[in-house]
């Protein structure tokens, strides 16, 4: 039998109890990992918890006295509690002198004497008098291995006067990706999950730190649970989305400090993650309003904008009518002195290095959705997929196109070109750093839709193929290209598929299959496209069911259970696995058909619908290129980066050329 | 009908009120954000909602579980509850809808007052329990649409949400 605890120590307890939860405390809101580049700019934010006042403050970092920077403390309500707390902030702050620093703020809270340190890298930073280079990173967003896979499996097994480009297992020719002398791989993870997501991703190269998913260059503090806690992430707590700590991205680092000439082109909405991380800051990445103002007025360029080039989609994020401050970003660029173009003709025409603004899609009906934060037709603000530019049939699973009143829209590697071209105009003296994002490769696979992920990758392959065919061509070898992926995704190579034409493309023959679970009915749609691509849910296409966890059917789901069955996939005796992949160019799009007897077509699996936490291939050319070689984290792309930029490369840049290229050894055929 | 079918019957209509709320929503007989008592178990929450695609501590007082059971977007779920690691209450549940809905049904005028927040508005319904609002996130009128509506407990308002806190009447927020 237990002894009753006497009253007096159940007192004690009690007192000891409530010390510990509501003695005072200081946080450094940096990670205990922070690494910077000399002279980047970054907010330094105290957090006083459970303090009647705050008086006494000192921030050092080394010999440096960094007090006098900050404001004066603010109470704040922090972590969603009754307590006291207090928020000291010091924006925009860098430390110029290369090296380790400890950083240490002690302050009285009450009257209780708190104290916390960090210690932060700070990296060399310093550009050459001449020799200055060029920067072009290309995000294949969710480009995966198998994503990379998917493209070459497709756009380089080509059927030409009878001949495969693809044959006995190897290729005739790789991906320009592939053709990439130096390759390693990169961990994705963020800081609050190992699944990360477009913003926490792009944080980490284009910052160097990592954050939490939705960050946008920022990171976390004690007033995220007012959003974060309940997803409440709309206007009336935009106050607390947009109070986190800011850390400068490159883009904006190197146009401050350089004068640098900054770009993005994306097939997706403009202020989507990827592309907002080299031109914004917030606590959340759906702000699109928010985005598309930081561009135009930039907090860490004193309101100048962030870029000489935007291209994509995302017009409503710019409109008056769908603004809730009612402003005509587009006018207010122009007064700037961009020029403004909606399409591919107008992109075409473009002749002068003016910065430019290009918004290809946008919506109907162009109002604020209710969150207040972003515009309402919000998926409908990406641009168009490829395979839909080029006109191409989807298969029977995939929804048709929708262009709207948005018909000519260009291709990826038409806006890379241009990009590069209004970018680089100005001359060697004013050299650029520019992200291309393939983003539909991620939109496409989130409902699993094979045929739009894999052309839009093959797009960007070929937009990556623009831009080494113009690096190649300058006399200096000036421009490093890093191709990459922001995260995974689940799909997966299975095979190759001979389902034909006419049961591929078929939207009346399909089988309804309808899951019986204890949340309700899940219901799928089969068409007979399903042997190039099995979708996650679907546990069909499966030979191994004598494996102990993996007694699937080995059929069609007509085994599990089927309504509607309008006509029965499952009757077909198409194969998956065996043979290779086989196409034929289109010539009037120059990519390859999904049509054809003579097609035999990829065939890809997904297990998901959405992002995974594998690692992500990454390729580099040009100076500094060997950097990126080996496994590496995200951030030090960011790192690595800013690192070929200073010209200090050479010797690696020489093992690169008489290494790496030397025809006395080993080649990969087709490199 | 058989004697047997009609002894089920029998059964199925005496063990209806037995059921819990959230049950009655799943046979379409309450909208499912009023069928929240917000007295649920994780269990109970687990039936309705699946597993949680993500749990997330931030800070001591509050956790938040994040579930997906619709095709909304990524990192925006269909369902967000935060309880309060004490005692383990739901203190919010937020429903993300893919598209904007009318959701005037759930506000009738007598119960219903409109808070407006700088340029930014919500509908709050004052529930007859006494302990939970319901509020429709970006509306400020009969026939406004929004893809949010978050049911929070009176005592949650102030922490959770401290610029409604400021607007609402004093008995609300308390």
């Amino acid at each position: 039998m237990n002894k009753p605890i006497p009253a007096a120590l159940t007192g004690l307890l009690l007192a000891v109890s409530a010390a510990a939860q509501t003695a005072p405390s200081l946080k450094i809101l940096l990670p205990e990992r922070t690494r910077l580049l000399q002279g980047q700019q970054f907010d330094l934010i105290l957090e006083v918890r459970n303090a009647s006042a705050v008086s006494g403050l000192k921030v050092t970092a080394g010999s440096l006295d960094l007090t006098a920077a900050f404001s004066a403390p603010a109470q704040t309500a922090l972590d969603c509690d009754s307590s006291t707390d207090w928020v000291l902030r010091a924006n925009l702050q860098s430390i110029d002198i290369p090296g380790n620093w400890k950083l240490t703020a002690t302050a009285t809270a009450g009257a209780a004497s708190v104290s916390d340190s960090r210690d932060i890298l700070v990296r060399p930073f310093s550009l050459p008098a001449s020799d200055r280079r060029n920067v072009i990173l290309f995000i294949g967003d969710a480009m995966g291995t198998a994503y990379r896979d998917a493209a070459r499996l497709v756009s380089k097994a080509i059927v030409t006067n009878g001949r495969n480009s693809f044959r006995d297992g190897y290729f005739d020719e790789l991906l320009e990706m592939d053709k990439m002398p130096v390759s390693g791989m990169s961990m994705t993870y963020g800081t609050d999950s190992i699944v990360p997501d477009s913003a926490n991703t792009g944080t980490a190269w284009a910052s160097g730190n990592k954050s939490f998913l939705n960050a946008i260059n920022v990171l976390a503090d004690g007033t995220d649970c007012r959003w974060r806690f309940t997803g409440a992430a709309n206007a009336a707590n935009l106050g607390a989305i947009l109070d986190n700590p800011r850390v400068e991205n490159l883009w904006q680092y190197m146009k401050r400090r350089y004068g640098y000439r900054t770009g993005i082109v994306t097939t997706a909405d403009v202020t989507d993650a990827t592309p907002a991380v080299e031109g914004a800051y917030t606590g959340f990445r759906q702000t699109k309003f928010e985005v598309a103002r930081q561009y135009l007025e930039n907090p860490m360029l004193k309101g100048q904008p962030a870029f000489d080039v935007i291209f994509g989609g995302g017009l409503d994020q710019f409109v008056s009518s769908a603004r809730p401050d009612k402003r005509d970003l587009i006018q207010e660029f122009k007064n700037r002195g961009f020029r403004y173009v909606t399409n591919a003709s107008e992109l075409s025409a473009l002749r002068f290095s003016q910065p430019v603004l290009g918004l290809f899609k946008g919506s109907a009906n162009q109002v604020a959705a209710s969150d207040g934060i972003r515009a309402l037709n919000d998926g409908t603000q990406n641009m168009d997929v490829a395979v839909d530019k080029l006109r191409m049939p989807r298969p029977a699973s995939e929804p048709q196109p929708n262009f709207g009143a948005f018909t000519e829209q260009p291709m990826l590697d038409q806006m890379t070109q241009k990009a590069i071209e209004v970018l680089s105009t100005a001359g060697d003296s004013s050299p650029f750093i520019l992200m291309v994002e393939a983003a539909s490769i991620d939109k496409q696979s989130h409902p699993n839709h094979m045929t739009g992920t894999v052309w839009d990758t093959i797009e960007m392959d070929k937009s990556v193929g623009a831009a080494r065919a113009w690096a190649a061509r300058r006399t200096t070898k000036d421009t490093l290209i890093v191709v990459t992926a922001d995260h995974d995704q689940s799909m997966h190579i299975i095979g190759v598929s001979n389902t034909p034409d006419e049961e591929y493309f078929n939207r009346t023959k399909k089988q309804e299959v309808v899951f019986t679970t204890p949340r309700g009915e899940q219901a799928f749609t089969v068409y007979g496209d399903s042997y190039a691509n099995a979708r996650a849910g679907l546990p069909f296409i499966n030979g191994s069911v004598g494996a102990e966890n993996n007694r699937g059917p080995g059929g069609m789901p007509s085994t599990i259970a089927a309504v509607n069955v309008a006509a029965d996939p499952a009757s077909s005796t198409y194969s998956t696995y065996f043979g290779s992949t086989a196409y034929e160019i289109d010539p009037k799009t120059g990519y390859p058909s999904n049509t054809g007897a003579k097609t035999r077509r990829l065939a890809v699996g997904y297990r998901t619908g959405d992002h995974t936490g594998s690692s992500v291939p990454i390729t580099a050319e040009g100076p500094g290129a060997f950097l990126f070689t080996g496994y590496m984290d995200q951030t030090d792309i960011f790192f690595k980066m800013a690192t070929a930029l200073t010209g200090d490369t050479a010797d690696g840049d020489r093992f690169v050329d008489q290494v790496l290229m030397n025809s006395k050894y080993p080649r990969t055929f087709g490199k | 009908m058989s004697q047997r079918l009609r002894l089920l019957s029998i059964l199925g209509v005496l063990l209806i009120p037995a059921a819990p709320p959230f049950f009655y929503a799943a046979a379409g007989q309450l909208p499912e954000m009023l069928a929240y008592t917000m007295d649920e178990t994780p269990a109970q929450l687990g039936k309705r909602l699946g597993q949680p695609r993500q749990v997330s501590d931030l800070g001591d007082r509050y956790r938040t579980l994040q579930y997906q059971i619709d095709s909304h977007d990524a990192h925006e779920f269909s369902h967000i509850v935060c309880v309060r690691r004490s005692d383990g209450r739901i203190a919010s549940i937020t429903r993300n809808y893919d598209d904007q809905r009318s959701v005037d049904d759930l506000f009738p005028p007598r119960s219903t007052s409109a808070i407006q927040w700088s340029q930014y508005s919500v509908r709050v319904r004052n529930l007859s329990d006494g302990k939970r609002l319901l509020l429709a996130m970006g509306t400020s009128k009969s026939g406004d649409k929004t893809s949010q509506l978050i049911l929070i407990r009176r005592d949650a308002v102030a922490d959770l949400m401290p610029w409604l806190a400021e607007k609402l009447e004093p008995a609300a927020a308390r």
